[in-house]
């Protein structure tokens, strides 16, 4: 394994990259994540007051109430007088049930600064307009109970003189708000206090801090949920026939306490078989989203402007024209991401595994994907990357491979920013290939680097399916109009030779060897295009320099004037055959390229430049002024390259692949 | 002419011991109940692949006139499917060897199943499950309009305790439970098949079961090996109509 190292061990730096991100998690809605990025970052910063804050969103989102709890709590040392904090603290408290403490922070939150926000929630809380609310605001929200109660019609102030005469000292309403509801004394024939208590004892707790009126849980949350009011007589009169019939015989019920008589049995949690789990609810809705069966489900992580992404759509395109009968799903897994939903090829669909808003964990989002393959039983599931549909691949391979056939793409191992091999082929592949059907990779490199890490047996090896991606056709997927890209105004065509570096601008892909390869060359100009998280720190390191040029994000390699562009640069650090090197090679471009992953099954000494020592800036300069001076025989590589695309990245040998793998079903 | 039994019970039994007893006493009850009323009651115990002790157990406590039968399938469908074979009654009942009947059970059943001549697979209304979380649950009733059919992707509303006209055991088998390649659940999968096949589950009212919960029981083991019911095409024809009905509506709309 080649060692990376893109960071330095510094803890500033990693600070920095795990609160990015955090926040790109964040913005992403993947909350879990957001969690685990922020946390790393409170270890190295733990008086960050705004991560804290960030902290506590995240796992309220994922409905982890007791740790947001804590976050914000934290938050709330370091400053107790944020109005944004006290605002989503008090939302916290309201959504946990506490109510009376919400009203509190709504008041300071509204205090400090007037917001609406908080202005909305007192009057909502208290029934009042925001002018009458007084200093003693506890007291108004009292009275603001007790009328809510009253005008529910679930007290009976006579039913209860009657049933608890030992609060005749009080007014019956004052005495049950006050204190006889925090005593599980009921208000009425139709509501049983201590029955609702016990069939929902996550309540018990705020009840015992007199935070919660189990009454008004039920008024605003219990009645709509489905929670029941009062005992089920006809299931305790039932369980009671049942244990007078069997009481003698077992002693695993006589024995037991919770079984000795009715006033316990109501202990008892009744329960309905149905199923409101967030996974079932989020099954569900997508369930009742779709209006066909799919053959072929594809599943991605989300739908951005990238290869792999390009290659999910390659796939689908495929399967359609292969036969038009075919259906398929194109099922974003992951992120809410969708930009590219205009890359969708004609007679394909897409649905979110999380349709409408729901935010699920991992192992949620694979239980709605196993409901989802059990429900539609397609032909073929094929994962490109997405983490949700590995892991179901992982744990519940063998169950799945009775269902359908499973494909996962693999392009190239992926590293972590530390230098750990950690993509999915390093995480799952090992426990998912014995039930798969097929691994598709775009490069038969990779697999020989699968094979040497992992062992992979000789009989194992024909479930390894080299899919070359078809070269780039002009018009194929249209560009998304939203994506702003393509304003960039070409230059006319400079003296100096121009040299093109067009990517993704992350750690893999390496544009920071542009900064020393630019320094050595001064005669050439850098063009450098893409975005990525890396955008900011590429406008700084090249922002000053004369001979290199930030052009901004593409979303179509049309969208460059190419004609302006003299060599294709590309610098990645690992990789499979990325699409962009096709792009480059359709341009008739002469290409000079890192000998990583896959590469050298395109470029070589015949189709262009391989650069071996991937870190050493000379060798690319090296490579660049040869090209450039070479310029005949730089037309003969770039003839050899353009025959070589002609040959095997045709779209016809992808279908021909697709179906002779038998990922696709053609019986035409 | 041979007058054949109303219903008959099939216990399954495999290596229960001395629990056995529990059931069978709750059995024998639910049995003179039934009797009471007019019915003729036959009993089935099938021992698979069983122990000693519960063997023992078994022939000290089965009622009067019971068969006992063994079998070496290690399977609870097969054990199913095996003893509906060798019972006559005009329904069948299930009961696992270490769960108890309500001892009204089996004449609520009949009455219902004589009452609805539909196709349909009966369970008591309510189950109180001891042992390991006590908790009480109530059976989904399918007519119900609380009745999700999308819960069966999810969970099995009902136990393995159902009975039905022996009609629909003939027709319908259960199927083979193989964790190792990645099939359980086998009465979650035959719910899901019989349904497909236009079954309906309906609850007797007022009937009750006792289910034991056991710290590690075939359910939890078979959760923890990843596996899933038999596959069934029951939600993809969901799909498959909807489809239809779209295309209908589309060909029967008035043009533009």
């Amino acid at each position: 394994m080649r060692s990376i190292s893109l960071l330095q061990p510094v803890s500033f730096l990693r600070a920095i990259q795990l609160r990015r991100r955090g926040n790109t998690a964040r913005d992403n809605r993947n909350w879990e994540e957001a969690v685990r990025w922020y946390r790393g970052y409170l270890e190295l910063r733990p008086r960050s007051f705004a991560i804290w804050v960030q902290l506590g969103h995240a796992h309220k989102e994922t409905g982890n109430f007791d740790r947001a709890y804590g976050a914000y709590a934290r938050a709330l040392e370091l400053d107790p007088a944020d109005a944004d904090l006290l605002l989503n603290f008090g939302r916290l408290l309201l959504m946990i049930g506490r109510r009376e403490e919400a009203l509190k922070y709504f008041i300071r939150s509204f205090e400090l600064d007037k917001n609406s926000d908080a202005e909305f929630q007192i009057v909502a809380i208290t029934g009042r307009a925001i002018a009458a609310t007084s200093p003693d605001q506890f007291d108004e929200f009292q009275i603001s109970t007790a009328e809510k109660i009253l005008r529910s019609g679930y007290f009976d102030p006579n039913w209860y003189f009657a049933k608890y005469p030992d609060t005749r000292d009080m007014p019956p309403l004052d005495h049950f708000c006050q204190r006889g509801v925090y005593e599980w004394r009921s208000p009425g024939p139709n509501f049983d206090t201590e029955w609702y208590m016990l069939q929902n004892r996550d309540l018990i707790p705020s009840v015992a801090a007199r935070a919660l009126n189990p009454l008004l849980h039920f008024l605003e949350h219990g009645r709509v949920e489905g929670r029941s009011a009062l005992p089920d007589p006809q299931a305790h009169t039932a369980i009671q026939d049942l244990l007078d019939g069997i009481f003698d015989i077992e002693p695993d019920i006589y024995a037991v306490e919770t079984f000795a008589n009715l006033q316990n049995l109501k202990s008892l949690k009744i329960l309905d078989g149905s199923c409101n789990s967030p996974a079932f609810l989020c099954f569900k809705k997508l369930f009742a989203s779709l209006d066909k069966p799919y053959d072929y489900i594809i599943a991605v992580p989300w739908l951005k402007f990238g290869g792999a992404d390009l290659v999910s759509m390659h796939i689908a395109r495929a399967i359609v024209e292969l036969d038009r009968s075919h259906s398929i799903l194109i099922l974003v897994c992951d992120f809410a991401n969708t930009e590219a939903v205009a890359w969708l090829p004609a007679n394909v669909d897409m649905a979110l595994l999380q349709p409408d808003g729901c935010t699920l964990s991992l192992p949620e989002r694979v239980e709605v994907l196993s409901y989802m393959v059990q429900a539609i039983r397609p032909k073929s599931i094929v994962n490109v990357n997405s983490h949700t549909c590995w892991e179901l691949f992982k744990t519940r391979g063998l169950a799945l491979s009775r269902l359908t056939r499973t494909y996962g793409c693999g392009f190239c191992r992926d590293y972590s920013s530390d230098g750990r091999a950690s993509g999915y082929t390093d995480t799952h592949l090992r426990d998912s290939l014995p039930w798969m059907s097929g691994v598709i990779s775009d490069n038969a490199s990779f697999f020989d680097e699968l094979t040497r890490q992992f062992g992979i047996p000789d009989q194992l090896h024909d479930r390894f399916i080299t899919l070359y991606n078809p070269a780039p056709e002009k018009g194929a997927y249209p560009v998304s109009r939203k994506s702003g890209i393509g304003s960039y105004q070409a230059p006319k065509k400079s003296v100096r030779p121009k040299i093109l570096w067009a990517s993704r601008l992350s750690g893999q892909k390496n544009v920071g060897i542009v900064k020393d390869i630019a320094k050595k060359c001064p005669e050439f100009d850098f063009d450098i295009w893409g975005k990525g998280e890396m955008e900011h720190e590429v406008l700084q390191w090249f922002g000053d320099r004369s001979n290199v040029f930030y052009k901004g994000p593409y979303a179509s390699f049309d969208e460059i004037p190419d004609q302006d562009y003299d060599i294709f640069l590309y610098t990645s650090l690992w990789d499979g055959i990325p699409n962009v090197l096709l792009e480059a090679a359709a341009k008739s471009m002469r290409i000079i390229a890192s000998n990583v992953g896959g590469i050298a099954e395109l470029i070589n000494d015949q189709t262009g430049w391989l650069i071996d020592d991937i870190s050493d800036a000379d060798a690319y300069v090296a490579a660049i002024r040869a090209a450039h001076q070479e310029s005949d025989h730089g037309k003969a590589r770039t003839q050899h390259l353009t025959a070589l695309l002609e040959r095997r990245h045709s779209w016809e040998n992808f279908k021909v692949i697709l179906v002779g793998s038998g990922i696709v079903e053609c019986v035409r | 002419m041979i007058d054949l039994p109303d219903a008959s019970i099939v216990v399954n039994a495999h290596r229960e011991g001395l629990m056995v007893a529990s059931t069978l006493k709750s059995l024998d009850r639910a049995k003179a109940f039934a009797e009471k009323a007019g019915r003729t009651i036959e009993i089935v115990v099938c021992l698979d692949k069983g122990d000693d002790l519960t063997r023992a157990a078994i022939n000290q406590f089965a009622p009067a006139g019971t068969a006992v039968i063994e079998a070496s399938f290690g399977d609870l469908g097969l054990s199913r499917n095996f003893s509906v074979g060798k019972t006559c009654g005009k329904y069948i009942g299930f009961l696992d060897a270490d769960d108890l009947f309500g001892e009204t059970w089996i004449e609520l059943a009949i009455r219902s199943a004589k009452c609805d001549r539909r196709p349909v697979v009966w369970h008591p209304e309510f189950n109180l499950y001891f042992g390991d979380g006590p908790r009480i649950v109530r059976h989904i009733d399918m007519e119900d309009e609380k009745y999700d059919p999308l819960w069966l992707i999810s969970g099995n509303p009902w136990t393995a305790l159902c009975f039905a006209d022996r009609a629909l055991f003939e027709q319908f088998p259960y199927p083979k439970t193989d964790l190792s390649r990645g099939v359980g659940y086998e009465d979650w999968g035959w719910y899901r098949q019989v349904i497909e096949a236009g079954w309906l589950h309906k609850s007797v009212k007022g009937a009750a079961h006792a289910i034991r919960v056991k710290p590690v029981s075939l359910v939890k083991q078979t959760t923890a090996a990843g596996v899933f019911p038999v596959a069934t095409t029951l939600f993809r024809k969901m799909l498959e109509r909807r489809a239809e009905s779209a295309y209908r509506r589309q060909a029967i709309a008035p043009p533009r």
